[in-house]
Order: C-alpha cells, then structure tokens, then sequence
C-alpha cells in the first residue's frame, strides 16, 4: 500500500472494518467504543497512507488500535451487557429474550468479557490477537512491539488465567 | 483446567455473534480522515506561519537589542561631541546688544584678530545688522583718526583702561554705521568695534546698528573684549578677512 489509490483504500476499509471492530470489542466490551477505536484507527491509515505510504496496513491498524488500550485507565470493575440480537426486531425482543438460548449465549459472552477483563492489557491483546484476529506469534510481535519469547509467555499466561475464571464456560 | 488454543478461538468467535451491523462504518472512516487531513494542513500551516512569526520577532530583538536606535544616536552624538569652546568675544558682545537682539557667530566667524558676529531680532528672528571686531598693533603715539581733517588726531575719551574715539555715519538709510576705535592702555593694542545695520532695508530705523555708539565704546572698553584676543593676533597685515572698516585705523 505504498501509493494508494482511494479506491483500493476503500475495499481495505470495507474488508477489515469488521474484524477490527471484534477485535476491538474483545478488549473494551463495548460495541460503541470498539465502533469509535475501529473508524480511528482506519481514518489514521487512510490519512498517512494519501501523505507517506503505509507498508504494512494491518500492522498499521492493529498497532494503532492495541495502543489505544495501552492509554486507556483500567478500571476495577466492568459492567458488560450482551448486546441486541441484529435478527430480532423490537416487537420479538422479549420473546428472544425468553428463548434459553440466547440467554445462554448472553451469560457466557458476559462471563468471557470479564475473564478478559481481568488479565493485563498486554496479556489480553496476546490473546485477543492471536485467537480472535488469528495472528501469528510472529504479527503479533510485530502489532505489539513485542519479543516473539514475550508473545509465547504471554500467551500461557493468559491460557492458564482464563482456565482458572472459565471452567465452566470452556467446558460447554 | 487450561484453556486450550481452539477452545478459546471458539468462545471469541461466539460471543462477537451478537455484533451490530456496520451500518454506514466505511463511510465514516473517510470522513474522519478528511478531518484529519484538513487538521494536519491547518497545523502545519500554522506552525510555518508561527515560525515566521518568532523568526520576525527574534529578528527584531536582536535588531533593537544589537544595533543602536537612531534616536539613541542622535541623542548621544551631542555627548560625544566636544563641547563648543567659549567665545569670550561673543560673551562680551551679548553683553552689550539690548536683551530684544540675541547675537551669534556669522561664519567665517573669527580669524587672526578679527571676529565677527550677526545679530537678531530674538521676537521675529529678522536680522538686525553686523557687529565686527578688530584688533591692530599700533604704535605707542597713536593718532585716533579725524573724518574731517585726514593729518588731524582726534582727542580720545576714557573709560577705565581703554581712550576712544566714536565714529557714527547715518547718512546713508541703507548703511548706518557706529564705529568706536579704542586703544587698551595695559597693552597698547587698538581694537576697533564697527556696528553695521542691517543694509538695503531702505528704513533708517531698520537698517539702525544694533549697537547704539554708547553701546559700541562699552563693547571696545570692555576688558573681557580685550581678553578674547591673544596677544598674537592683529590685523594690521594685508589680510582679506579682516573687516572693512568706516574710518581705518591708521597703526603703521
């Protein structure tokens, strides 16, 4: 992506603008915020890829978006709530909400976002990298400014942590 | 327990299950990126602007803080200027001119024996004649001239250590002059003093000397007068500057 031409930008956005918002997502719990974080990082790639030529747009995006939880103040406790069901309509939310299954699915997202909320930031990212986005150690390193051997014990780390805060989760 | 690789990647991928639509996410990206591009622009526009802006200033700091002021300068040229060194003569003449005339050097305003001074009406600054002063060596008989009798010597009046003889010629309007010829008895020189009115006025009371004769013969009796001269200066040499006198003293 050294010269970029606006249209190949486009479809870079429109391709990656999900997988970054989950990922982002994944590391805030919140879907408005990880809207905000995702449309950020992306307009600071579209802007310094018209000026100077981005190498590596994913590295670009990913590190940009990482930083931002590096900055961010934690906080203690975290309140997470799963979001609407994009296929329910208002008029069959409540018979949704009834349904034991999605309920399910609600519980076990707020149980994972806590579990993840409870590792370092650092670690989380490892993680949210390399299982959410699917990262290699090595892009990982990369996004993270992180040694490879960093990567990898991180990783363990956060594996072990999160079998300690979600036996029952993992085992369904 | 211990989470494995897979287990994980499954539990992330189903909790983002529930992700709310992008709606108009793409869009929004570029927009932002607009405002980010104008952003930079402004910035580094302004930075440039800013830059030119302290280049001015400091330029101007040190400008004003290296090079003099003109002011400065002009203020203290003057200082430095050596003072004007004191004409007694000029002393002597100021002291003799009624207080409504102020006098002042006419250039060339002094020679070897002779000075020469223009006088001024202080209220409207018109000029009010001419006062020249001379001084000749004479011998010790000296014969004050008489207008009428070129072999004749004029009997001389006294005042203090100074003989005098007054000359007034007001005949013609245009030229009216009082001239005193003075011998200082200390030292046997002969000073002439020659008050001329302003010339070519037409008007017998503006062209009047701006020294009475009264006043002229005061003026040539004063010793500060006598003083102003050193005691090498004459004119009695064929020297052009030296004034042009109504009634010449004859000092050979």
């Amino acid at each position: 992506m050294g010269t970029t031409s606006d249209e190949a930008l486009h479809d870079y956005v429109a391709a990656r603008y999900r997988d970054l918002r989950r990922s982002a997502f994944l590391m805030c719990g919140d879907w408005a915020l990880a809207d905000e974080l995702t449309r950020t990082s992306l307009a600071r790639l579209v802007a310094d890829a018209h000026r100077d030529g981005v190498h590596d747009p994913d590295a670009y995006v990913y590190s940009d978006l990482m930083a931002a939880f590096q900055h961010r103040p934690a906080r203690r406790e975290h309140v997470f709530l799963a979001g609407p069901d994009p296929t329910s309509g208002t008029a069959r939310g409540a018979a949704t909400a009834r349904d034991a299954g999605a309920a399910d699915r609600q519980m076990r997202t707020v149980l994972v976002l806590d579990a993840l909320h409870h590792l370092a930031p650092r670690c989380r990212a490892v993680l949210v990298l390399r299982h959410g986005t699917g990262f290699t150690v090595d892009e990982t390193a990369d996004v993270l400014g992180l040694a490879d051997e960093r990567v990898e014990a991180y990783e363990a780390a956060g594996l072990a942590a999160l079998g300690q805060l979600l036996p029952k989760v993992a085992a369904r | 327990m211990t989470i494995t690789r897979d287990d994980l990647g499954e539990l992330l991928d189903r909790i983002c299950h529930d992700e709310p639509p992008v709606h108009d996410g793409v869009e929004a990206v570029f927009r932002r990126a607009e405002a980010i591009r104008r952003r930079r622009m402004w910035t580094v526009v302004a930075a440039g602007v800013s830059a030119v802006v302290l280049v001015a200033a400091v330029g101007y700091v040190l400008a004003t803080a290296v090079v003099p002021a003109p002011a400065q300068r002009s203020a203290a040229a003057p200082a430095a200027a050596p003072a004007p060194r004191a004409d007694p003569a000029l002393l002597a003449v100021r002291a003799a001119v009624d207080d409504r005339l102020r006098v002042v050097p006419r250039e060339p305003s002094r020679g070897a024996g002779w000075r020469q001074y223009t006088v001024l009406d202080r209220a409207s600054g018109r000029p009010h004649g001419l006062v020249e002063i001379s001084v000749y060596a004479a011998p010790a008989r000296f014969c004050f001239p008489v207008l009428a009798d070129a072999g004749a010597c004029a009997r001389p009046e006294r005042s203090g250590d100074a003989e005098y003889v007054r000359y007034s010629d007001d005949r013609d309007v245009d030229w009216q002059v009082h001239q005193v010829i003075a011998r200082w008895r200390p030292d046997g020189r002969v000073v002439a003093v020659l008050a001329t009115g302003e010339r070519g006025t037409g008007d017998r009371t503006a062209g009047r000397p701006p020294l009475t004769a009264s006043q002229a013969a005061a003026l040539a009796a004063n010793p500060g007068l006598r003083a102003a001269f050193g005691a090498d200066e004459r004119c009695n040499g064929p020297d052009p500057a030296c004034p042009l006198l109504k009634v010449p003293v004859r000092a050979d």
